[in-house]
């Protein structure tokens, strides 16, 4: 691992949507997968050109690199890891439950973010963090935390209601 | 602010009058605050997600009581989540939600698990049928225990489904509990349908006829023996269905057994 640390040195400049350039680890960019094809598509040449993000702005950028920064160390997601173990376990760990502590505005931007950029395991935390907030809620109170309008009439609400009752304590 | 200070209040300059002034303008006609309003409405919400990410989201609700709520929010959640829940339920839980529908007759439950190719073999465990209890019977067997008519049609229609599944304490057969209970249509079902043996006979040697006759459904009584091939003289423990109807006093099921040629006299 001698050329870790020259790897390690090299930066690369990122553009956001509405413009900036952000100077960032080229370690810690590669945990997006988009990014990282990319580099390795450049063949590691001309990487003094910034990269352009355009679905992501400046401030969801940073919060994303810095997920990136902290979790740079990990080790890369293997592909058979796509399995039910994986997705059955909805715990967090206390740091990124810190890290998403921000307004849903910002949560949604991430996971967006997170989906174009192909960084699994960020993708994955910003679901859970969703799903933990649905969880042992009415219809009603999820409609309330997400501000989603009720647009069933009636009729159908019941119908549905009635159809599903099996799966009300399961 | 300090206690006992003042508040100073300064005049306003023409220029802060009139800015202040710009702001009650109506809304349409102010380009900032429309503008402003435009940002407002334009915040990403969770519906703003593609079906892709809100499917990712549901695969981290760890109970179908969760999804069903979340697709019970609106429209485009329903339409996203429903097919979801169900096809869970078939192939994570086995089919529990059949093993419901059948015993309480949802048949559009039934539908959409059999939508997703829901076991119908699936056995219910411990499940009370008032004022029994039965172990390990399967959709057929409750929806025929229940009497209700379209579960058992459309269970019927189903390839291959076990026609004659037994409850394993008596060995009563969907059938069995029809022509005992006088549901004369479900029985009509079940004598229509090819590959059923009219004379299954339960553990303690019990025929459908029988059932019919010591319970006193004259029509079951007369359907049966209008299809043919049923023993009419069966015998379980001593009684025969002549027998079981004298002593339970059904005399229409008498009438009815009598004019049948092969009725067997000897009551003995």
């Amino acid at each position: 691992m001698a050329s870790a640390s020259t790897d390690a040195a090299k930066v690369i400049k990122v553009t956001t949507s509405d413009g900036i350039d952000i100077t960032v680890d080229r370690q810690v960019a590669e945990r997006s997968i988009l990014i990282k094809n990319l580099l390795e598509d450049l063949g590691g040449e001309s990487t003094d050109e910034p990269i352009p993000i355009p679905n992501v702005n400046e401030a969801v950028m940073k919060k994303v690199l810095e997920w990136c920064e902290h979790h740079k160390a990990d080790p890369p997601a293997s592909q058979d890891d796509d399995s039910d173990s994986r997705k059955k376990s909805t715990d967090i760990e206390e740091w990124d439950q810190k890290f998403m502590q921000v307004d849903q505005e910002m949560l949604f931007e991430i996971i967006l973010a997170a989906n174009y950029l192909d960084i699994k395991a960020l993708l994955d935390v910003g679901c859970k963090t969703v799903a933990n907030m649905i969880k042992g809620k009415s219809p009603d109170e999820i409609r309330k935390t997400f501000n989603i309008q009720n647009d069933f009439t009636p009729e159908e609400e019941d119908q549905i209601r009635r159809e599903n009752e099996w799966a009300e304590d399961r | 602010m300090p206690l006992g200070r003042r508040l100073e209040i300064q005049p306003l300059s023409a220029k802060k009058l009139s800015k202040i002034r710009s702001w009650f303008i109506p809304l349409s006609n102010n380009a900032r605050l429309k503008e402003k309003w435009k940002l407002i409405r334009k915040r990403l919400r969770l519906l703003d997600f593609p079906d892709e990410l809100l499917l990712c989201i549901a695969d981290y609700l760890e109970t179908e009581r969760d999804v069903n709520a979340l697709s019970q929010v609106n429209r485009r959640l329903c339409s996203l989540l429903d097919t979801y829940l169900y096809c869970h339920n078939v192939q994570c839980s086995n089919s529990s939600a059949l093993v419901w529908a059948a015993e309480k007759g949802e048949v559009s439950t039934a539908r959409k698990l059999l939508e997703q190719r829901a076991n119908v073999e699936i056995m219910s465990g411990r499940i009370s049928c008032y004022p029994h209890t039965y172990t390990d019977v399967k959709p057929l067997w409750l929806a025929a225990w229940w009497g209700h008519i379209e579960m058992v049609k459309l269970l019927l229609e189903v390839p291959n489904i076990e026609l004659e599944p037994r409850d394993p304490q008596q060995g009563k057969t969907p059938l069995h509990m029809a022509a005992r209970k006088g549901y004369e249509e479900i029985v009509s079902l079940f004598i229509n349908k090819p590959g059923i043996d009219l004379d299954r006979r339960t553990i303690k040697g019990k025929t459908a006829l029988l059932f019919a006759a010591k319970h006193g459904h004259v029509e079951i009584v007369r359907r049966l023996l209008a299809k043919g091939g049923v023993d009419i003289n069966t015998r379980a423990s001593g009684l025969t269905p002549l027998l079981g109807a004298i002593y339970c006093g059904h005399e229409q099921v008498v009438e009815a057994l009598l004019q049948n040629e092969n009725i067997s006299l000897n009551l003995q």
